[in-house]
């Protein structure tokens, strides 16, 4: 069998090129078309002449105010064209706040790199490697599509209900990579119908992964740094993000479910789920890692929840019982029970680190110098009188276009910041604006470069782009308008 | 005997290298690529089978190739993942779902021969 559309699935940087050439203006038609050095010389070579311009250009303007703008638009492009990997970009960011002196002391733009919230996701990785270490995540897999018999449209919901669950406590990208070979295997026992059938569940894995990623703030990076920028004006914590992630998670999961079968419709009803009931029995008991993992995880996520009420009990310090403390006990006593080895550990891409404490910096530094406030007055200025759902509309739809295009974790890094001070300007919470930002940078399945667990489920070359355009844009217009609407009446009413 | 190479690039080519040490074997290799090291470089093998083995299409080409024995030699490069976070569990897991059929399959890893 042939790849789908005449795609290559193993050439996916010629691609990369392609899929910009295809849904873009003439202008990166014109770029696509470049020598390959030249095009990474402009990506490069742009925004650090924009942050020169930017510089020394007479604006009437505070100097603070203008050297953080230049920072935050060389930083944003080099994120967006990726001139630079992420991670170095991010390195940038301290760098530069502290060289125009909008951070007098480095260590005032080295803080945001140990926010709390770092550590939270820190120790939620750490977890998630113990996860995929004894293969607690496969047996859950296995157990739930097994107990969903074999009709299709339940099978289509199982593989999108574990792949939320799994997503919310380890990562996207591994849920996917381990979901992608199950699904394949589960899709070859049709006759009939499979190439379709594969395409239906590897765009519900996909999507699955992405909405159960919104649940929890260790669940997906944009959380983390949505989650702390709001901990910093208000009180926020584990249980707040939940309150809305996971009610917003699992609407969104309904319907995307329903959209999903109507937009790719198959002639097949039943599938053979036996093979997986097999390999559930082959698995045998949980074995000694399953437990240990298991016995660390379930009471971490009781604590994450009700620590505060627990502690209470115990007059245990309302500190220890705070999220990011639990999980870094949790990781503690993972090594400390040999459950996981430092080894096991290198796996963790420990450069998501460094974009969220950089997205801080960068959050930090704009605020400090008065550029949030600029720009928020600028941005309040052109919205007018406009209702603030129409905003969050707007940001819903914004915060989606970028995250296809580049990561989710710098887009809300970049976003967020400045409409904290959209919101104050407006005179709204500005949860309203933060939380849409957040959660709409999540759904960003339109194209294959949108996120890592897209570029796994394209390289199957199962699914075409066309597939992944059609089955996106079907879910993300009513998925961005629910978020939206779930963030208007959460907060509107003070649920959240 | 008619042995089945899944994967034509270094490691494949390394593979059939091997094997071609005895000539009675008859050697077909599966990959998506025009011209893979193995037929580009080395024409190493009988046959060339331009497909992109996945567990969705493996008995179908198990089917039409009627090998007595399947080797993967794969590498995280080969699927072009290896840049990707979690690439190499994803390939890994893709290659130990093509073991589970009825014809024998030895994975052949990238660390042994000397690819790492």
């Amino acid at each position: 069998m042939q790849p789908r559309d005449g795609q290559k699935p193993f050439s996916r940087f010629a691609w990369l090129g392609r899929e910009i050439n295809e849904i873009s203006p003439t202008f990166f038609k014109f770029f696509s078309k470049l020598p390959g050095t030249i095009q990474r010389s402009i990506k490069v070579t742009l925004p650090f002449a924009m942050l020169a311009i930017i510089t020394v250009l007479p604006l009437d303007l505070d100097s603070k105010v203008q050297h953080a703008l230049a920072t935050f638009v060389c930083v944003s492009l080099l994120w967006t064209l990726g001139g630079l990997p992420l991670p170095v970009t991010a390195l940038l960011v301290p760098v530069l706040l502290t060289f125009y002196g909008i951070f007098p002391h480095p260590a005032d733009a080295l803080v945001p790199f140990a926010d709390p919230v770092v550590y939270l996701l820190m120790g939620g990785l750490i977890l998630a490697a113990a996860f995929q270490k004894h293969g607690v995540d496969k047996r859950l897999a296995y157990y739930v599509v097994s107990r969903f018999g074999g009709d299709i449209p339940k099978v289509l919901l199982a593989f999108m209900l574990v792949a939320a669950l799994l997503s919310m406590w380890i990562s996207n990208t591994a849920t996917v990579a381990l979901l992608i070979p199950v699904v394949l295997g589960v899709a070859a026992r049709v006759q009939e119908d499979k190439g379709r059938l594969s395409v239906l569940f590897l765009i519900g894995i996909g999507i699955g992964s992405a909405l159960g990623g919104m649940a929890t703030v260790t669940g997906s990076a944009p959380n983390a740094v949505a989650s702390a920028l709001i901990a910093q004006r208000t009180t926020w914590s584990f249980v707040d993000w939940m309150k809305i992630g996971l009610p917003t998670s699992m609407m969104l999961l309904a319907t995307s479910w329903y959209v999903l079968q109507r937009t790719f419709p198959v002639t097949s009803r039943r599938l053979d789920t036996d093979p997986i009931r097999d390999e559930l029995k082959r698995m045998g008991p949980l074995t000694q890692g399953e437990k240990k993992t298991l016995a660390i995880f379930l009471p971490t996520v009781a604590l994450w929840i009700g620590g505060a009420s627990i502690g209470g009990l115990f007059g245990l310090e309302p500190g220890f019982m705070s999220a990011t403390i639990v999980a870094l006990t949790a990781a503690v006593l993972l090594f400390l029970s040999r459950t996981l080895e430092w080894q096991d550990a290198r796996s963790i891409s420990w450069d998501i680190f460094l974009i969220i404490g950089a997205g801080l910096a960068l959050g930090r530094g704009l605020q400090v110098s008065g550029a949030a406030e600029w720009m928020a007055a600028m941005i309040a200025g052109a919205t007018g009188e406009l209702h603030i759902l129409i905003v969050m509309v707007v940001v819903a739809f914004v915060s989606v276009l970028l995250s296809n295009f580049m990561s989710n974790t710098a887009t809300a890094a970049i976003l967020a910041p400045v409409l904290i001070s959209v919101a104050d300007a407006m005179g709204v919470d500005l949860k309203f604006l933060v939380l849409v930002c957040g959660l709409s940078v999540s759904l960003s399945f339109v194209t294959p470069i949108g996120t890592p667990p897209f570029t796994l489920i394209f390289s199957t070359g199962m699914v075409s782009r066309k597939d992944l355009a059609r089955g996106g844009l079907m879910v993300t217009v009513p998925a961005a308008l629910i978020v939206v609407l779930m963030v208007f009446l959460m907060v509107g009413f003070g649920a959240v | 005997m008619k042995v089945l190479v899944v994967g034509g690039g270094k490691l494949g080519s390394m593979v059939i290298r091997q094997l071609r040490k005895n000539p009675r074997l008859e050697i077909v290799v599966a990959d998506p690529h025009r011209n893979p090291c193995a037929v580009a470089e080395d024409r190493l093998c009988d046959f060339h089978l331009r497909v992109h083995v996945t567990p969705l299409n493996f008995k179908e080409v198990v089917d039409r190739v009627k090998p007595d024995l399947v080797v993967l030699a794969r590498t995280t490069e080969d699927w072009e993942q290896s840049d990707v976070p979690m690439g190499a569990q994803y390939v890994a897991g893709m290659e130990r779902e093509l073991t589970k059929g009825d014809v024998p399959v030895l994975p052949v890893s990238e660390q042994v021969m000397g690819l790492h």
